[in-house]
């Protein structure tokens, strides 16, 4: 290391760069570090384009290196017929520690770092849900996704276990992950440290047009991928509930996300599993269901603009953007009752109809509410949006820098001292 | 299901399930064996639901034991592990199996006579009974996995993971877990504890020792004295540090330098290479300056008959692994009054201390202090010779019928068990 007091040669590791919401945390983080911090991405494979995208759009110059590594990926086996299935590994080689003062892995999760390398290593765990709802998940699975996913939560569990047991600082979005973390993986020499993502960015997105996107005139939308701990199932049971028990409190349900067009033409298990809910249900596409995909920003400002509110029914989340977005723009949100999302609310004292995420008779309770309380809900989303006050990213961004430099200490500490 | 009472009525049928798609060789292959010749069959009835090479291994077994059973054989989903890098693809050697639901239907209890890698799903946990032999790759997994290729690695990495995994969810479970010493039963508590059920204890026997019959051996030309270590050449059997002490009682004591004779399968390997744990074995003897058939004789596998022949002569048994389950090799030389050199490890101070076997304690993780003990088996090999016979002669260990008797009650507690569960329970 150079000058320890400013000067700091930041590798920042990622062989994964899950898109949406991670391209604006690690642009919120880079945008505002000083530039006495030299930042390069070390990458390969799918993550690369995706970083070279993320640079261009940076205010800030940004080193890209492209490294492949070992992967290990897990494989169902029948007679003589193999399958590889579910996420990667990455098996960090200690070189990429080489030429800087410190690692950053901002997705942590499925990277495994060399225990000499930890002390120099800042990881970002964003949530354990893999592991936390991994059984409930896998038996959702076809036999090959279950094997990979079987896989990912113990590798994932693993890494979890010997990361936290490491001088390694680890930084997390919420309290709630970081009481998961010292419960599941206690007692910790050092506690997570918590650093919240900011919601800035929310009202400085432009509306953009959604015409052709055929919206009914009123509705509820939901933005999540299907993903089986987004809890889709609770939720259309609960639509078909109101639509035959109170059809004049019904409300289309909007679908933006990733995969979920795939619900209306069932091309794998779980869009397949879904479209035969759907079915069963009597629930029409194009009347009652519009699932959309995946839709720019601006898109879904505009989208969210005209619901009549944001229904969120999840069964556990990192930390939940979403009804956090409504919040600030206004919109009346309804919302699984779990300790995450009531940290991130209540954080930003935004007004929320709760429900049992695991009862579809609450949330059709929730949703009726929406649909007949319509003028008192959003007078009150729309007062609270107006005393929302959020952390901005250049605060997160410091709190980064602080635990980089803190980091950078106590590797100096461990090199001169610990080893 | 069960029909009757059970146990010592002869009333009573029990349809035993043994699902097991490993069949580890050796010491386990002994332990299945001795169980099942003390299922009385008027009793209990025995399926054996394998695949594979396992299968084999169980047909093998069924045609020495003393009691029919059936063998059958069930093609289970197979998880394995690649490791890949740019577009090459490789499959690493560990295999965990999945079994499915259906290998319940015609039972009333299952029995995983070693239930690692086995993927067992949650609503069948409660009609089963799990073996559970040792957390080794769980313990040791990043430091077996440092000492492997890079393809190996992953699946090492991968066993610590899927093994940790799973005896998370089984010690979480109604199933009945099993382990051979006390030691095992602890970790289970610290490291997935609280338990809702303590495991149960049951050591294996060794009293088979004295029944097998010493082979000629003249072939293996084994020297006149020398010391024995039987074990294969993973890690934690932790060779490295007894022949860096073996080198340093030669540099340093050459008048009480013996011989070491390396039995077990894969210790060829150490003379030949051919894998990168043998190939690091081999080059480390090399630069040692031991030389192979003088210092170090390797035999590989032997029968059980050409190893109690050679234990017999061997003027003692070292014993420098890391972490066992249960640890035979110095129980069963103690049984036949060689002198031991163990691991001062908790597990090998409670199987020899529950028999009050002696033995010359080291420090494995000490070049220095294994070849202390070394040493001081070679100056004393006489005295230490007539205090291990006259020990030898004092050594009641468990029968397998006493072993059988304990699982038989362990099975008839878990059938209730499970019949409770179905009626009241779910």
């Amino acid at each position: 290391m150079r000058n320890m007091a400013r000067e700091m040669k930041l590798n920042v590791i990622d062989y994964q760069f899950p898109r949406g919401g991670a391209e604006r945390f690690l642009l919120g983080v880079f945008d505002h570090l000083p530039e006495d911090v030299t930042v390069t991405v070390t990458t390969a494979g799918v993550a690369l384009e995706g970083y070279r995208e993320l640079i261009a759009q940076a205010k800030r110059p940004i080193g890209l290196a492209e490294q492949p590594v070992l992967m290990h990926q897990s494989a169902l086996v029948s007679g003589n017929d193999a399958v590889l299935s579910g996420p990667q590994i990455y098996d960090l080689p200690a070189g990429l520690w080489a030429d800087a003062d410190l690692v950053w892995c901002p997705w942590v999760n499925r990277h495994l770092i060399p225990r000499e390398c930890y002390s120099r290593t800042v990881a970002t765990i964003h949530d354990m849900i893999i592991v936390e709802l991994g059984e409930f998940m896998a038996q959702k699975r076809e036999p090959v996704g279950r094997v990979g996913h079987f896989y990912a939560m113990a590798m994932e569990d693993m890494l979890a276990r010997r990361l936290l047991g490491t001088l390694a600082k680890v930084i997390v979005d919420t309290e709630r992950t970081r009481d998961h973390l010292a419960r599941a993986y206690g007692p910790l020499t050092r506690l997570p440290e918590v650093v919240p993502l900011s919601t800035e960015h929310v009202r400085a997105v432009a509306p953009e047009p959604v015409d052709h996107l055929g919206l009914p005139e009123r509705f509820v939308v939901y933005p999540a991928n299907y993903s089986s701990h987004k809890n889709h199932e609770a939720l259309l049971l609960a639509l078909a509930k109101v639509k035959e028990q109170r059809p004049d409190a019904f409300l289309p349900l909007v679908m933006t996300g990733g995969n979920t067009t795939l619900i209306q033409t069932g091309p794998d298990y779980r869009s397949a599993y879904l479209k035969a809910l759907v079915e069963h249900l009597g629930l029409r596409f194009g009347v009652d269901l519009f699932p959309f995909g995946v839709v720019t920003d601006g898109q879904f400002r505009s989208v969210l603009g005209q619901a009549d509110g944001l229904v969120f029914p999840t069964l556990l989340e990192g930390f939940g953007f979403p009804p956090l977005e409504a919040g600030i723009l206004g919109v009346p949100v309804a919302l699984s009752d779990i300790p995450v999302l009531r940290e991130t609310m209540g954080r930003l004292g935004v007004p929320g109809l709760w429900f049992n995420p695991g009862s579809p008779d609450e949330i059709a309770a929730a949703l009726i509410r929406l649909a007949t309380e319509q003028p008192g809900l959003r007078t009150a989303a729309a007062a609270a949006a107006a005393e929302v006050s959020d952390i901005t990213w250049a605060e997160v961004s410091g709190r980064y820098l602080q635990a980089f430099r803190d980091q950078v200490m106590v590797a100096s500490m461990y090199a001169n001292y610990g080893g | 299901m069960l029909k009757g009472g059970f146990l010592g009525h002869g009333v009573l049928e029990m349809r035993l399930g043994i699902i097991d798609y490993q069949f580890p060789r050796g010491g386990v292959e002994r332990f299945i064996e001795g169980i099942l010749n003390n299922l009385p069959e008027d009793e209990v009835d025995i399926t054996v639901i394998s695949f594979d090479y396992a299968l084999e291994g169980y047909r093998d077994l069924a045609k020495r034991l003393n009691r029919p059973i059936t063998v059958t054989e069930h093609s289970p989903l197979v998880h394995r592990m690649a490791a890949q890098i740019g577009r090459e693809t490789t499959f690493s050697w560990v295999r965990n199996f999945e079994v499915p639901a259906d290998h319940w239907k015609d039972i009333d209890l299952a029995w995983f006579p070693a239930v690692q890698r086995h993927v067992i799903r949650r609503d069948c946990l409660a009609r089963t009974v799990a073996t559970f032999h040792d957390a080794i790759p769980v313990e040791f997994g990043d430091y077996m996995a440092d000492r492997r290729d890079a393809v190996a690695r992953t699946g090492q990495l991968y066993l610590k993971a899927l093994d940790d995994f799973m005896t998370r969810r089984l010690m979480g479970s109604l199933a009945k877990v099993v382990v051979d010493a006390r030691r095992t039963a602890d970790y289970l508590a610290r490291a997935y504890g609280p338990l809702p059920r303590q495991p149960d204890v049951v050591y294996p026997s060794t009293a088979h020792m004295r029944e097998i019959l010493p082979e000629p051996i003249e072939r293996l030309g084994l020297p006149e004295r020398f010391i024995m270590f039987p074990a294969n050449i993973s890690p934690h059997k932790n060779h490295e540090c007894l022949l860096i002490a073996l080198a340093k009682v030669k540099a340093e004591a050459p008048g009480h330098f013996l011989p070491l004779v390396l039995s077990g399968s894969s210790t060829l390997g150490i003379a030949l290479g051919g894998d990168y744990r043998a190939d690091a074995l081999q080059s480390l003897v090399a630069r040692l300056g031991l030389e192979i058939g003088r210092d170090l004789h390797l035999l590989g596998t032997v029968s059980d008959g050409q190893y109690r022949a050679a234990l017999e002569r061997a003027s003692g048994l070292v014993f420098p692994t890391l972490m066992e389950g249960y640890g035979f090799p110095p129980v069963e030389a103690a049984m036949l009054g060689v002198p031991v050199v163990c691991s001062d490890i908790e597990i090998e101070r409670e199987t020899l201390g529950r028999l009050d076997i002696p033995s010359l304690w080291f420090d494995a993780t000490s070049v220095d202090d294994t070849a202390r003990a070394l040493i001081e088996l070679g100056r004393d090999r006489e005295a230490l010779a007539s205090r291990a016979a006259a020990a030898a002669a004092s050594i009641r260990d468990d029968s397998w019928n006493d072993v059988g008797q304990r699982y038989r009650e362990i099975f008839r507690q878990q059938a209730e068990l499970a019949a409770f569960h179905e009626k009241y329970g779910a």
